[in-house]
């Protein structure tokens, strides 16, 4: 089986989303995949984490399309899109162990598709045992 | 006239779930049944084609029914 790795290091909304799909696509094709989730990213797997802010594009007309397919329901939500990857199965979540100590978290308070939190020579490992390694 | 042994109704429903739900729905059949999915979105028509060579099942037929409204059926090879 082919594996993918993906590198997520912000917790900004659009990244967050197009690391779920870029997952998505790769899952649903027999991939492999390790995602992990560094520096703000962390952030935006708390269980009790605020409402994340609503697309900006450098192009107002794309922002408010976007947010408001948003709204409508219209784009799957990154959080529910990497849960119903998970039951598909070849699909594991890690948090980087440093931001989540720093943020005062344990792996109990991310959300429950968080498989591990690790250091980035787990990262390293999971990187060189991969076919293709993308940071989004 | 080929049998069908489920079908998905996947209308509505925009990238990445026509693919998602369509492998959930194929896992769930035998090897050699078919499945039917009914998609409205425009991206299905290249995507799932696609998702059935990367993953060695049989795409039997992809149409173009109306204005975004298509009909797969695939069957499972592996």
């Amino acid at each position: 089986m082919s594996k993918l790795v993906l590198v997520c290091d912000s917790g900004s909304t659009e990244k967050l989303q197009t690391v779920a799909l870029v997952a998505s696509g790769a899952i649903t094709s027999d991939y492999e995949v390790f995602i992990f989730f560094m520096h703000d990213a962390v952030y935006a797997l708390k269980k009790d984490a605020p409402p994340e802010p609503e697309i900006t594009s450098v192009f107002p007309e794309v922002s408010n399309k976007i947010n408001q397919a948003r709204k409508e329901g219209k784009l799957v939500h990154w959080k529910e899109l990497l849960e119903d990857l998970k039951d598909l199965g070849g699909l594991r979540i890690a948090a980087c162990v440093q931001i989540t100590e720093i943020l005062g978290l344990e792996k109990d308070d991310l959300l429950p598709f968080v498989d591990d939190v690790a250091g980035v020579n787990t990262l390293a490992e999971e990187a060189m045992k991969a076919d293709q390694v993308i940071s989004i | 006239m080929t049998e069908v042994h489920q079908t998905l109704d996947a209308r509505n429903l925009s990238c990445p779930m026509p693919v998602l739900k369509s492998k959930k729905a194929l896992k769930a059949l035998e090897i050699n049944q078919v499945l039917e999915i009914l998609t409205t979105d425009p991206g299905s028509m290249a995507d799932i084609p696609a998702w059935t060579r990367t993953t060695g099942q049989e795409l039997i037929s992809a149409e173009e029914l109306g204005p975004k409204d298509y009909r797969f059926l695939v069957r499972r090879r592996n």
